[in-house]
């Protein structure tokens, strides 16, 4: 049987790697990212001013705005995923406008894959979707081939990644991950 | 966003066109009406055609499963089109020892259907409408909401095929 993680922001891991961003441009869609309308997005350039935190760099970033790093882009490429999009966005700061991070606003697909019978969440009155906020389950069958994908109609950031892409990704030394199997989630 | 116009597109009838053989015993035809690209992969994948006297290889094939030529694929990637998920399929001509790539195309299906879209009886489509403002930056994609399984392009897709030397597409406008 196939294993499968949540990954998102966990800047905390690596206490080093936090960094908070200013505003999004207009320009972004929220509708792209929080919906899954893909086609809101074109896949332009864009600039994002950032604050560093620490002395480091995250490679993942899910807090308000789904970004991945240069080199993570590059892990997912050479692993042939093909069902995500990416938007080049380029983080620069305050006081230095000269010298940019290279970042990738990705967008991933989403499958309808969970027992909710077997899942801890609770769902929102107003908006009717739910949020994961403990151990839950993913029915295996319905993820197919994919290595990477985002669960349908939840309120959580987190991608959902295979154990390949796992293994990649701490090969790397990805950091800023809070990795975790979804027998041990915990929703913040 | 400024109202644009949308056509379905489609293969023209083609005296000979080139046939695959059981391409979907292996590619199966609901994962590609439904998208369910997750129980697809992006290896190539071969298929013999059926023998004719005089096989024509036209630029896209609608029946059992899109394909469009490796041509119109690049022409494609040149518009910086990035809403279809394709899978490399060749086409293998054994009498003639030939092999030509195609593409199985699964453009995205997004939800851009407007109220004015009218329905039979038996909720086949009987006049797909638009709503352009829904559609984004898309080029081509499917519509969700609806049984047909159709491709639609917009305008700019449809003048450059057209002006190109593409054939075997045809355009209804909607």
């Amino acid at each position: 049987m196939k294993k499968y993680y949540t990954i998102e922001s966990n800047p905390f891991i690596n206490n080093n790697c936090r960094i908070r961003l200013g505003a999004i441009p207009d320009s972004i869609d929220r509708r792209a990212y929080l919906l899954d309308e893909w086609q809101y997005l074109n896949d332009k350039e864009e600039f994002i001013q950032f604050e560093r935190m620490g002395n480091d760099l995250p490679d993942i970033y899910t807090l308000n705005i789904p970004l991945i790093s240069k080199r993570l882009k590059e892990t997912l490429d050479d692993a042939e995923v093909s069902n995500t999009f990416y938007k080049p966005i380029y983080l620069y700061e305050e006081q230095n406008r000269s010298k940019v991070e290279e970042y990738y606003l990705m967008l991933v697909e989403a499958l309808d894959c969970i027992d909710w019978d077997k899942s801890e969440h609770t769902v929102n009155s107003f908006s009717g979707l739910k949020k994961i906020t403990g151990p839950f389950t993913i029915k295996t069958p319905a993820v197919g081939n994919f290595k990477i994908f985002k669960i349908k109609s939840i309120m959580n950031r987190f991608w959902v990644i295979d154990e390949e892409l796992k293994e990649k990704f701490e090969s790397l030394g990805i950091k800023g991950a809070k990795i975790l199997p979804p027998e041990k989630y915990y929703g913040i | 966003m400024k109202s644009r116009n949308f056509y379905i597109m489609k293969a023209e009838n083609i005296n000979n066109a080139v046939e695959p053989k059981d391409i979907t015993k292996s590619i199966k035809l609901e994962y590609v009406r439904k998208n369910l690209i997750q129980y697809l992969d992006t290896q190539p994948v071969q298929f013999y055609i059926k023998e004719k006297p005089n096989n024509i290889y036209p630029d896209f094939i609608e029946k059992p499963i899109p394909l469009i030529s490796d041509k119109v694929k690049e022409f494609f990637d040149k518009l910086g089109i990035k809403s279809i998920f394709y899978k490399p399929v060749m086409l293998a001509d054994i009498k003639r020892m030939k092999q030509t790539l195609y593409w199985l195309v699964v453009p995205r299906k997004i939800d851009c259907m407007s109220d004015e879209t009218l329905f039979n009886r038996d909720d086949s489509v009987r006049r797909l409408k638009i709503d352009s403002e829904r559609v984004g930056y898309y080029k081509v994609f499917k519509v969700n909401g609806i049984l047909e399984d159709y491709i639609i392009v917009d305008e700019s897709v449809v003048s450059i095929l057209s002006l190109s030397n593409f054939f075997g597409f045809k355009f209804e406008i909607l």
